[in-house]
């Protein structure tokens, strides 16, 4: 019975099952065409075919058509701050116009191998600048400030390493914030411009890294185009990696790691020198990665640590390049000495992040659901688009892993076809490019990454596993375009299809990190930073360090804490470094001994109290820290709560703006001055 | 060679000036230094026959970003993050690389590769960074003009840590429209300052020093500093108990003062004259001055300062002085800074009075128990 799949495989027993009578022959019949359904035969491997540079869009245009687009995105971002309706819609549909001429013009088979990585390029920059569109003043992000806080400290005190409150791990791994203040300090331009500086080239240099690893492992341009453009599906990658935060900087440089230890392994670099050479830059990148984010270096040392592990599962007794081994032991080595170095900051920092998230992994296992889908934390659910298009993603993710991944092993070497002469698990373990495997074994992380997501703390785990499984999730998808789905093929219905699935999954990803909350609404809204961010919180904070001078002990709630670190310079309190959650004091209806103890205790000079977060429900889920403050909240704060200050004796309300307040409670901060040192 | 360091020299001249129409220059510049240069000048001693390329561009300046980060940790060794240990140590670095590349060798021929753009391809690009950038442009246009909140900051600060009898009272229009204000201070529920229909423009504010005692105006010499012991040094730190300690003198010399029936015009009075010469026994408020008198207000407990000649031919204050010397002792329970005020501001926009539009109050703060 012939196949009705082009490479459809002689299967493993196949040869049995034709001898069988007719049962056998039609059950033959159906798992001959899920083989070849699924890839497990004989690929195509002839994908790249000669340029024709008539027959396709020269990226120029490609570019103005970015252009054009990105200024209608301006104007639905600014009409979404006059609250229209359609701004949302709009924007999503501007992420859609910029990436899928460029996806359609990338999956032809004819092209120059110069003019895919331009497109590439093209897209990662355009997606870029949505954000910048976005965000085009000041920083909205919570983890911004994390960091624009240490930024902005290493530039006043010409030093590393000063504690941060905010975010007591942060200053330990200073990479982006080194980088920031040495543009900022160098150029004039403030930290903000300076950042968006340098989180857009660190985005160019990951996206051409990107490309040359894909090129390198999979020996085409045609396939590194296609996975780079399907890596931009990453929930994480238009706009939480674009945030001025750790993650985005240390992803380039894990790029960079790996393609430069690809660079030592060309046939072309014989000389021993430059092999030398080669690993000293690599070894300097290693320690910029350490000294930039301990997960993301802690991964490269896992992706270098399982090619060695396959090379010699696959090798046998075969001598492994010793390349790969130094490679291996300085990325293990390296981010762990830094750890050390800094006194091992990350295990209290991480250890509860993944506790909590196990913990609810475990219950949604049980059924036990902690989080309502495309439901925010305030109750708003998402429009049915949205909610389609994500599960949409989703899907289609899977249905291209499902038909992509044994295709993918195929393209690494792996046989799945009876061979007489060898055993069928030697001939499982048997490739002949071991980080092509790797990257479809990291295909996996991607369901565990949803699983992780239905889950309120385990969110952020889904999420930091997402840019690391999108690395297998793009190669394996651009084998199977080019492979299965495309193959050599000029069809233009076909491409365009493709490429109508390819921006599903990108505007799709979007939304599951972005959801309805892209773009900055008209309204304030409570905790919801990039919504809650505004001139008036700015000003307030400001006013602090104008009139009380900087330095000073705050207790505020989630986004004003932010604000006044980053923009007034106090020293906020927070549950994660005080061990106190001074909301407490601030929602509670009495002030009593309990209130007054937690104030006495960490010092508090000041109470800034926002009036606003009376008017509703948080949106990121939390007023303050998640702890008791919030644990006391089941409806939004009173305002008699944060009024129970003005008739209190020896408390002075010392600013107002009609909407914050800020009240001086040095009266309870007994021993003042020994805080004060203890701080210092 | 010489050129290349010519260059260097012009680039660090540029990175390290502070001239603010430089700042493009400065930009693109410390751009390329810090982002490209050094990872370059390091591969091209790498790679020395490697054409310029895409690669070899995202490899600079992935390499140059990475060596920055590793300088960033030699410059906190040697506590020189600043602009010039930047350019000091990028410098020396690209300088090194520059004279390595030159004292080995490590010369190839680069194989050229030629790049040809079309005048169509050269417009749209040309078209699509105008349009990026005023996209980016309306969008901050977007993002400045929108003000949720139209609003007016009120504060009440004392003007230093230990004395709360002086505040300083500030407002600033963040109305979106220029305002009129009737601003009021209270002190215990009394009135003692009142600014009556003043214009602010949007964003501007008005700043006003303002004396809590019970008529709001400002004791003359309390700006001196006080003699004590015949050198200058404050009596006290907290104002208040300098206002106790310059009370008691003045009725103690008051008793000690020769009087003598005067006539003013007005009818019988007494002359008195106070002896202000020596520096060690003088009240500080009747400092500087010989032969200052001290009067007391007529229906406060405050002291008002009042300089003068050696003798005061004839003076109904000081008759007042020798009558009632307790008003200028002043009662502890009554003295303003024993006691404690609510300090209260009122705000009234657009001359609507009825509304109370803000209210900032302090009080005084409990020194016994800090």
């Amino acid at each position: 019975m012939p196949n009705h799949f082009p490479g459809a495989p002689v299967l493993l027993g196949s040869d049995q099952t034709e001898k069988g009578d007719g049962k056998r022959r039609e059950a033959g019949w159906l798992f001959r065409s899920l083989s070849a359904l699924l890839g497990t035969g004989e690929i195509n491997r002839t994908i790249d075919l000669p340029s024709d540079e008539s027959r396709h869009v020269p990226t120029a245009y490609l570019a103005f058509n970015t252009g054009a687009v990105l200024l209608v995105a301006a104007l639905a971002a600014n009409a979404s701050r006059q609250g229209a309706q359609w701004a949302i819609p709009a924007f999503y549909a501007c992420i859609a116009a910029i990436y899928m001429p460029i996806v359609i013009v990338t999956l032809r088979p004819a092209m120059p191998r110069s003019q895919r990585i331009a497109n590439v390029l093209l897209a990662g920059i355009g997606l870029f600048f949505l954000r910048a569109i976005r965000e085009p003043q000041f920083f909205t992000g919570h983890d911004e400030y994390l960091h624009w806080v240490t930024a902005q400290q290493i530039i006043e005190q010409g030093h590393l390493f000063s504690a941060n409150v905010l975010f007591p791990i942060g200053p330990f791994f200073p990479g982006l914030e080194i980088l920031t203040s040495a543009f900022s300090e160098l150029s004039g331009l403030s930290v903000f411009d300076a950042g968006m500086i340098i989180i857009g080239l660190t985005r160019l240099i990951f996206i051409g890294a990107l490309f040359h690893i894909y090129e390198h492992i999979s020996g085409s341009h045609r396939i590194a185009a296609i996975a780079c453009l399907i890596y931009m599906g990453s929930s994480t990658f238009t706009f939480f990696d674009t945030n001025f935060a750790y993650a985005g900087l240390a992803i380039a440089l894990l790029a960079m790691a790996l393609m430069i230890n690809l660079e030592a392994e060309q046939s072309d670099v014989q000389s021993l020198r430059t092999k030398a050479a080669l690993f000293l830059i690599y070894l300097v990148v290693l320690l910029a990665l350490s000294m930039t984010h301990h997960v993301t270096a802690y991964a490269l040392a896992g992706l270098f640590m399982a090619i060695v592990a396959l090379d010699f599962i696959n090798r046998g007794r075969r001598i492994i390049g010793t390349n790969l081994i130094f490679a291996a032991m300085a990325a293990a080595m390296i981010p762990v000495l830094w750890s050390k170095a800094m006194g091992n900051p990350g295990a209290g920092y991480l250890g509860p992040v993944f506790e909590n998230g196990l913990k609810e992994v475990s219950q949604l296992l049980h059924f036990n659901m902690t989080r309502k889908l495309f439901t925010g934390d305030d109750g708003v659910v998402a429009p049915f688009w949205q909610r389609y298009l994500t599960l949409g993603s989703v899907v289609l993710i899977c249905i291209g892993l499902s038909l992509g991944f044994f295709r993918s092993l195929r393209w690494a070497g792996m046989s799945f076809v009876h061979n007489p002469n060898t055993t069928k698990l030697r001939m499982l373990l048997t490739w002949n490019n071991s980080r092509v495997v790797l990257f479809t074994l990291l295909t996996l992380g991607f369901p565990l990454s949803i699983v992780f997501r239905l889950t309120r703390s385990g969110w952020e785990i889904g999420n930091r596993i997402g840019p690391f499984a999108f690395l297998g999730v793009g190669l394996v998808l651009a084998i199977c375009v080019v492979t299965f789905l495309l193959g050599s093929s000029r069809n233009m219905i076909r491409t365009a299809a493709i490429g109508v699935c390819a921006s599903i999954i990108t505007v799709g990803g979007i939304i599951s990190s972005e959801g309805p909350r892209i773009l900055v609404p008209a309204k304030f809204q409570v905790s919801a930073d990039s919504a809650s961010i505004e001139p008036m919180g700015i000003r307030a904070a400001q006013w602090t360090k104008e009139w009380l001078g900087p330095g000073k002990r705050f207790a505020a709630d989630r986004v004003n804490r932010l604000l006044l670190s980053g923009y007034g310079r106090q020293l906020v309190s927070t549950t994660l470094k005080h061990r106190f959650d001074v909301g407490v004091a601030l929602v509670s209806s009495q002030f009593g001994k309990n209130e007054q103890d937690v104030l006495e205790r960490i010092g508090i000079e000041y109470l800034f109290a926002d009036l606003r977060l009376t008017m509703g429900k948080p949106v990121v889920g939390s007023y303050f820290d998640g702890a008791a403050a919030d644990h006391m909240l089941d409806e939004p704060p009173q305002p008699d709560s944060f009024l129970k200050f003005n008739t209190m004796p020896g408390v002075n309300r010392i600013f107002d703006n009609g909407y914050s307040l800020i009240y001086d409670v040095r009266t309870f901060s007994s021993n003042l001055s020994t805080v004060r040192q203890v701080a210092k | 060679m010489i050129w290349i360091i010519a260059l260097f020299a012009i680039g660090f001249g540029i990175m390290i000036s502070a001239s603010a129409a430089l700042l493009l220059l400065k930009g693109i510049v410390s751009f390329i230094f810090l982002a490209f240069l050094p990872g370059y000048l390091v591969l091209k001693i790498i790679f020395p026959a490697r054409s310029f390329d895409v690669a070899v561009a995202l490899m600079s300046s992935g390499l140059s970003v990475s060596i920055t980060i590793v300088c960033g940790l030699i410059l906190h060794a040697f506590n020189a993050m600043n602009a010039f240990g930047w350019v000091l140590c990028l410098g020396f670095l690209c300088l090194t690389a520059l004279w390595m590349g030159i004292r080995f060798r490590v010369t190839g021929t680069p194989t050229r590769t030629s790049l040809r753009f079309k005048a169509s391809h050269i417009a749209a690009v040309s078209l699509a960074l105008m349009l990026v950038s005023s996209a980016v442009v309306i969008a901050k246009q977007g993002s400045l003009e929108q003000r949720q909140f139209s609003y007016t900051e009120l504060w009440i600060l004392p003007t230093d840590e230990r004395s709360f009898d002086r505040v300083v009272v500030g407002l600033r229009n963040e109305e979106q429209a220029g305002t009129y204000y009737d601003l009021e201070i209270l002190v215990n529920d009394r009135t003692i300052k009142r600014w009556p229909r003043f214009y602010l423009k949007e964003h501007d504010q008005r700043v006003e020093q303002v004396y809590v005692n019970l008529d709001g105006e400002e004791p003359r010499t309390l700006q001196d500093r006080p003699l004590q012991r015949g050198r200058k040094k404050p009596l006290a730190d907290n104002p208040c108990k300098q206002n106790e300690q310059l009370s008691r003198p003045m009725f103690a010399r008051a008793a000690e003062l020769d009087r003598k029936p005067c006539d003013d015009g007005d009818g019988a009075a007494t002359e008195v004259r106070f002896d202000t010469t020596q520096p060690g026994r003088q009240p500080a408020q009747c400092s500087d001055k010989p032969g200052a008198t001290c009067k007391p207000a007529s229906d406060t407990n405050l002291l008002k300062i009042k300089t003068g000649s050696d003798i005061i031919p004839c003076d109904r204050t000081a008759m007042k002085v020798e009558q009632r010397p307790v008003m200028i002792r002043g009662d502890k329970k009554q003295s303003p800074c024993d006691q404690d005020r609510k300090i209260e501001a009122r705000l009234y926009k657009n001359g609507d009075l009825s509304f109370l539009y803000r209210n900032v109050w302090l009080s005084r703060p409990n020194t016994e128990q800090r």
